[in-house]
């Protein structure tokens, strides 16, 4: 059953904790206790991993229980600061309506398997490729 | 107060002068805890409503980042009236508020009452003084490498 106060505290917390780009270790950090306290599995999902860690493009996920679908606009742009904290906080009601307001569309069927099949990197990051050796050189 | 609940005297000089006083947006961070300190008190005491700021952070004893006003009733928070922002961020003349007030009491700066789960939030939250609210103690991500 998810925490709603703390998951309400957790995400005050969280607003423009992104402002200046992330880390995998921020992910983690942040949103490993958004994620235990709204029972929604959240990940960021990187292109690549490599001996210096998670790289390329990466993009907010979240899993329902049924799919992973893409973070809500509305949560990217709070992680980001991108958006005042009540578009988001005032918007929290209940455990029904969680889903709705942290996570977005589906994402579609191919990336749901490359999901599956990454490569995880700490709780709450998964990495689509893994190199070994040298980072690829259009990193 | 007046006995009707209509405007006095010094509720309709504490709101000519609260005009404009928050003129920037939420989370603008040139609107600081203090400038609260300075408002909040007085339009709480003319009003008989309790006013507070609710903030995102609360860092070095000081509360900081994203931040929206709440009143305290007796059924939880609600948000202050559209009006109200309108006035305090100089959106509406001078005198609107005034004459709104005048016309239907301080109910007239009080808004939507809030959900049930953002008060709870608000009553755990970090009371730094009476006029401002911390919802969590901020804890800085790491630096990106930039290198």
């Amino acid at each position: 059953m998810p925490d709603l106060v703390k998951l309400h505290q957790l995400l005050s917390e969280a607003h423009a904790a992104f402002h200046d780009g992330y880390t995998s270790e921020d992910v983690d950090s942040v949103l490993g206790d958004i994620a235990d306290a709204s029972g929604l599995r959240l990940t960021v999902v990187w292109s690549y991993v490599d001996q210096w860690g998670t790289g390329g493009n990466s993009e907010i996920a979240g899993h329902d229980g049924q799919q992973w679908r893409s973070a809500s606009d509305t949560l990217v742009r709070h992680l980001h600061g991108d958006s005042p904290a009540v578009d988001l906080l005032l918007q929290l009601t209940d455990a029904e309506g969680l889903r709705v307001v942290l996570l977005g569309e589906p994402l579609p069927a191919d990336e749901q398997s490359s999901i599956d099949a990454g490569t995880a990197v700490g709780s709450n990051n998964v990495a689509l490729d893994t190199y070994k050796g040298q980072a690829p050189k259009w990193a | 107060m007046t006995t009707d609940g209509h405007l006095s005297p010094e509720l309709a000089e504490l709101l000519k002068r609260a005009h404009g006083a928050l003129a920037e947006s939420y989370d603008d961070p040139r609107v600081t805890a203090a400038d609260m300190d300075e408002l909040l008190p007085a339009l709480s005491a003319a009003t008989g409503r309790r006013f507070a700021a609710v903030w995102c952070h609360l860092k070095d004893d000081v509360p900081c980042g994203g931040w929206y006003l709440g009143v305290e009733g007796a059924d939880g928070w609600h948000t202050p009236s559209g009006a109200l922002l309108d006035h305090l961020a100089a959106r509406t003349p001078t005198s609107a508020l005034a004459q709104v007030v005048d016309a239907d009491g301080v109910s007239a700066l009080v808004g939507d009452r809030l959900l049930d789960l953002t008060s709870l939030a608000i009553a755990e939250g970090i009371r730094v003084n009476a006029s401002n609210i911390a919802l969590a103690v901020y804890r800085p991500a790491s630096l990106p490498f930039l290198g």
